[in-house]
């Protein structure tokens, strides 16, 4: 097939296409940008429950753990000072563990088969796990 | 169609479903990592060929027979895994079958694409009404980018798929999804005319 038949027989498949892809990609760059925030806090929600709401520039260097219950398993947290992970859930497929240390609100961690989110931003009004305030 | 025909389309239909039951089971056990909810979209093959080639019941019928037995078979029925599998496959049919409507110069690739963009979507939509919250809509451009290049793939061999000489066959023998023949009756014998008979007569003499 030959350049021009090919652009003739995929034409509209390579407008729709494209536009989609630039579009997707222009918010995935910008999701990927860190952002420099003063939102330190994590906020762990289950289903529509808000769980936990943590002062991450509260805690030390050395990360502490931190165990919530999710909708079918446990799930381990760790928290150090402006960031935080899963370090261990029952999911099948892990990817709230692979998603690592979080430090900002454009990346939040999801699991689920918890139902459990966890992001960063202002504070929620909850009980603060840092301070207990 | 004949009984012989419609019997043949059941038992079509029964392979096909079990064939993507199987592709969906596979698809399930493959993880796509770090993103998650992202497949390959095995099963979308049957379907994007059924859409094409038998028709759209057809194809809806095969659709949602799949997510009910796969989430049957993986034990997700009634979870909520199982009801963004089933939003996932009932928006993307619906995009497939409007696309395929409307949007006529485009090819079964690109009707798999946004297919597929679009089954992402519906899968974290579902998500978000069950958990009421909306924080994995952080993850849908990059779903739909990986949905995208999986949609195009897919596509493709869907493509490949109808132009093979097994599914060539079974429309020649069967005419799944060919425009209806005029009827033909049988062929008679219609007497020439005087003129004619003296025309031919000559002819014969010279002969």
């Amino acid at each position: 097939m030959t350049a021009k038949a090919f652009f003739r027989k995929y034409l509209w498949d390579l407008i729709v296409v494209g536009t989609l892809t630039v579009v997707s990609s222009g918010f995935a760059i910008y999701l990927a940008i860190p952002k420099n925030s003063d939102e330190h806090t994590a906020n762990v929600t289950r289903d529509s429950t808000a769980l936990l709401s943590i002062d991450l520039s509260l805690e030390s260097d050395s990360p502490r753990q931190i165990v919530i219950q999710g909708v079918m398993t446990p799930m381990t947290l760790e928290v150090k000072k402006n960031a935080i992970r899963v370090s261990e859930s029952g999911c099948r497929n892990q990817y709230c563990v692979y998603a690592g240390w979080v430090s900002d609100s454009n990346h939040p961690i999801v699991c689920a088969y918890n139902h459990v989110s966890i992001q960063i931003g202002a504070a929620s009004g909850l009980i603060h796990m840092g301070t207990g305030a | 169609m004949g009984k012989g025909k419609s019997v043949h389309k059941i038992a079509l239909m029964a392979m096909l479903l079990a064939l993507a039951v199987a592709l969906g089971v596979v698809d399930y056990y493959i993880p796509f990592p770090f993103v998650p909810g992202a497949k390959l979209g095995l099963a979308n093959i049957v379907i994007l060929v059924v859409l094409y080639e038998l028709g759209i019941w057809e194809s809806v019928l095969i659709d949602l027979g799949r997510v009910f037995i796969v989430g049957l078979v993986t034990g997700r029925f009634g979870q909520m895994g199982f009801f963004m599998s089933l939003g996932g496959a009932v928006a993307s049919l619906l995009i497939m079958i409007l696309l395929k409507a409307v949007a006529r110069k485009m090819t079964i690739i690109g009707v798999s694409a946004c297919a597929s963009i679009t089954h992402g979507f519906a899968q974290v939509a579902v998500y978000c009404l069950f958990v009421q919250n909306l924080t994995a809509f952080y993850y849908y451009p990059v779903m739909s980018l990986i949905g995208i290049a999986t949609g195009i793939l897919i596509g493709i061999l869907a493509d490949r798929i109808r132009a093979t000489k097994a599914v060539e066959r079974q429309k020649e023998h069967y005419g799944f999804n060919q425009p209806k023949k005029e009827a033909v009756g049988p062929a008679t014998l219609t007497p020439l005319s005087p003129e004619h008979e003296k025309k031919e007569d000559d002819k014969n003499l010279q002969e």
